[in-house]
């Protein structure tokens, strides 16, 4: 029998049941045993010991694994442990041998992910299946697999909320469920509700839900809901978990603060929370299934993962194939003297842009630059200064770093798959005719591209199993190395170098055309030994200087149009996630203005005239012919609304929310309308403002601000043209 | 992994930090000539931090040298005069008529 993978969840102790798609499009599951293994390396005769003690509990037996990458086999101890046991039983074992005899692997490695690993599945995966077991027939580099046979709906319910924030007492109005463009809603009585949604679900045949809020109130909701009707609701196809309480937890990461909440996952049916899923939300359903296929996860867990979660778990996967064991606890502490650190702690080169208005610009970027260099200098945690080629080992430049030459390292090995794939869903695009095709090989390689990005990363974080600084570092050192060639060749080709970027170049000769800059590109190509992008021609660019130092420029501050029409902006305004509506219009019709200039004369006239722009937008806000929509800024709370010292707005709109009822968690966002100049009225939630009491005064400042922004690199900045003349 | 010493851009701004009662005592016109050296020297961050080892104010005082070298070469371009490493001006012959 042929179908299809569509989720695996774990049963009891020691089953495993496969979620079944057949070609004739029923849903099968199909039982297996298995349970997830431990390990445990140390002195032989403790090891004897210990097996033999919990021999009696667990199954055990005495294998040959790597506890480091490359080192060679050791005998080892294998317990399999049911599931959700792992931890407690490596804490009892460490215990046991008081820290100090016994290091424990694999512990934290996902029990379904090492099902899938060990019996070299992937979800989506066309398998067939037998009585004796079950053969994979697609494969994880396939670039065109089928997916047609999912079944999607979007699933919404109506509340009939007593105040701006829906309860869980307040009783169900009507469940929306949305497939194939129709729209089916399930209303009357609340038990009656409640028992068609489990019968409409199944008639219907739906192998994902969407939902928009699912893990943080919709499904545990529903439960609460259908437990009070005394319904037996089933939202799987087998019964769900019993969760009735969301529980939210708040993170950190690059500098800014996110809040997840544990998702609620059906068996047998595929949940997928869009406000709980950073994958989903940047690539949807097509890129977070290439996610969980490439890297081997669940397509439930994937959706709910990190990006660095997601990229983990291809190099647990690689390292599960060549028999080396995951470190629970990873101890890769490198010890450098301050003066080393101080040498070899930068990240990539900045070349700083003389800001202004430049005509026929190129940009050139290295395709996936630091993966790149990690695939092809062999970078992984272990390989950098290993202990085997201490004198014959590939060099890093400026750190004198050495790279092993006898070991191919985790980390390349992991990310050669989405590398590559990534290269050929990018030429496949650039052949497809079809928009449906393109916009869906484009949503996979940009999912693969996230992987990529984190690879990089991961690198350096301390509880990377397979990273180490050393490697971070050679990396930064690589790339600084790279661009600077670039520099160079481009110079000697006798073009001027405006701004480089870690990975990206803007160059300039003013007779050049695109067949010249495509000739650079490749020069440097071949020269450098690594894949560059002709991004395209600009026809003009203005790279922006900084607010507080006016003559000093701001990197990633720019705005540009390409030769063919397409306008490129970084770092203004209208990029920012907190700018409201109203002002990422005005700089957007402004750009556009701009962007019909065909030489320097012309875009003076385009500024004056985008002038007019900004005082018609200023008008508007005067007049009040504005909705409330457009004057909404969006802002993440990064800690809790009572603990701001000062009274930032967002802390404010937050303590209007929580006076009605709603909760907000650090890494939740708020929405709000600045009504006031002091006190609550400071910043309203768009919740509950009323149309047209904004605040006049702080929202001009912002739209001139804004203005400034575009059209003083261009006429100068003289504060007086930006009088409102009504 | 995050960053763990500074960077050549917050060292830099620090050591002007360092000259600011320095700059305090400055006049209005010295005080911009100041300033513009600053900003002159943050144009070659990118050489800056190729080089951190070094002493922040060596390699500030470095910038601030090439820089001048370009500004002079800059003006002597646009003078169209071309002197040489021993500070001579190459001979301009008078027209005979």
């Amino acid at each position: 029998m042929r179908g299809y993978l569509l989720d695996i969840n774990p049963s009891g102790k020691d089953e495993v049941i496969l979620w079944v798609k057949r070609l004739d499009g029923r849903v099968v599951s199909h039982r297996i045993k298995w349970m997830p293994k431990i390990y445990v390396h140390g002195p032989l005769e403790n090891l004897v010991k210990l097996g033999r003690l919990i021999s009696q509990r667990y199954f055990v037996d005495f294998v040959e694994r790597s506890v480091k990458p490359g080192s060679p086999p050791e005998t080892v101890l294998e317990i399999k442990v049911p599931f959700g046991g792992k931890r407690r039983l490596a804490n009892l074992i460490l215990d046991l041998g008081n820290h100090q005899l016994f290091h424990i692997y694999n512990v934290d490695l996902p029990s379904m992910q090492e099902f899938l690993y060990q019996h070299e599945l992937h979800p989506t995966a066309l398998i067939d299946l037998s009585d004796h077991g079950f053969e994979v027939l697609d494969s994880v580099e396939d670039i065109d697999y089928d997916l047609s046979w999912i079944k999607t709906a979007h699933l919404d319910a109506e509340v009939r909320a007593s105040s701006i924030a829906s309860r869980f007492s307040d009783r169900l109005k009507e469940i929306i469920i949305e497939i194939n463009g129709e729209r089916i809603v399930l209303d009357g009585s609340e038990d009656g509700i409640l028992e068609s949604l489990t019968k409409t679900l199944d008639d219907l045949d739906v192998d994902v839900i969407i939902t928009d809020g699912g893990d943080s109130f919709l499904l545990p909701y529903l439960h609460y809901r259908a437990h009070v009707n005394c319904v037996r609701l089933r939202l799987g196809r087998s019964r769900d978990p019993r969760m009735f309480k969301p529980s939210p937890s708040t993170y950190f990461s690059y500098g800014r603060v996110y809040c997840r909440f544990r998702g609620f996952k059906l068996r047998g049916r595929i949940h997928i929370d869009s406000s709980n899923s950073m994958l989903y939300g940047e690539t949807g359903l097509e890129g977070l299934i290439e996610v969980s296929r490439v890297a081997r996860i669940p397509v439930q867990d994937a959706a709910r993962y990190t990006i660095g979660s997601c990229m983990s778990s291809l190099q647990y996967y690689q390292a599960y194939r060549l028999g080396i064991l995951i470190p629970w606890k990873p101890s890769n502490v490198i010890y450098m003297d301050c003066w080393s650190l101080n040498r070899a702690d930068r990240g990539g080169l900045i070349l700083d842009a003389k800001t202004g208005v430049y005509w026929n610009v190129a940009e050139l970027d290295f395709k996936s630059l630091y993966p790149n260099l990690m695939l092809k200098h062999n970078i992984s945690g272990e390989t950098v200064n290993c202990e085997c080629c201490k004198d014959g080992g590939e060099r890093i430049p400026e750190l004198g770093y050495h790279v092993c030459k006898r070991w191919r390292g985790i980390v390349p090995r992991a990310i050669e798959l989405p590398l590559k794939k990534r290269m050929r869903y990018k030429d496949v695009i650039k052949q497809v005719r079809d928009d449906r095709l393109r916009t869906l090989y484009k949503s996979r390689s940009d999912a693969l591209k996230w992987i990529l990005v984190t690879a990089f990363g991961y690198l350096g974080y301390r509880n990377a199993k397979f990273g180490s600084r050393e490697a971070h570092l050679a990396v930064c050192a690589l790339a600084r190395d790279v661009l600077l060639k670039a520099i160079r060749i481009a110079e000697e080709s006798g073009f001027e170098v405006i701004h480089g970027i870690v990975d990206s170049l803007w160059v300039r000769r003013e007779d050049a055309g695109d067949q010249d800059y495509l000739e650079l590109a490749k020069k440097i190509e071949e020269e450098v030994g690594l894949p560059i992008s002709y991004e395209g021609r600009y026809r003009w660019i203005v790279f922006l200087p900084s607010r507080t130092h006016p003559d000093r420029p701001a990197n990633n501050r720019y705005f540009g149009v390409f030769m063919d029409g397409r306008l490129k902006y970084r770092g203004i305004e209208a990029r920012r996630r907190d700018t409201p509506p109203i002002i990422r219009k005005m700089q957007l019709e402004i750009l556009e203005k701009l962007a019909e200039a065909r030489d320097p004369e012309q875009l003076r006239e385009k500024a004056i005239e985008a002038l007019e722009i900004y005082r018609g937008y200023a008008r508007r806000l005067i007049l009040g012919d504005v909705s409330i929509e457009d004057l909404a800024i969006t802002q993440v709370l990064s800690m809790d609304p009572n603990d701001y010292v000062v009274e930032a707005r967002q802390a404010v709109a937050a303590k209007h929310l929580e006076r009605a009822g709603i909760s907000i968690v650090p890494g939740q966002a708020v929405t709000y309308v600045i009504a006031g100049a002091s006190g609550l009225s400071k910043a309203v939630p768009i919740q509950l403002i009323e149309e047209g009491s904004y605040r006049l005064e702080p929202y001009l400042r912002i739209l001139e601000r804004a203005a400034y922004t575009m059209i003083t690199p261009i006429l100068g900045s003289s504060k007086a043209i930006f009088s409102i003349a009504l | 992994m995050g960053r763990n010493t500074l960077t050549y851009r917050q060292r830099l701004r620090l050591e002007l930090d360092r000259w600011k009662n320095f700059r305090k005592a400055l006049l209005r016109d010295e005080k911009e000539a100041f300033d513009s050296l600053a900003d002159q020297v943050f144009r070659l961050c990118h050489a800056g931090s190729m080089y951190p080892e070094r002493d922040i104010f060596d390699l500030f005082t470095m910038s601030a040298l090439i820089s001048h070298e370009r500004r002079l070469k800059t003006l002597e371009k646009e003078l169209k005069l071309e002197m040489k490493v021993d500070e001579r001006l190459p001979i301009r012959h008078k027209p005979i008529w």
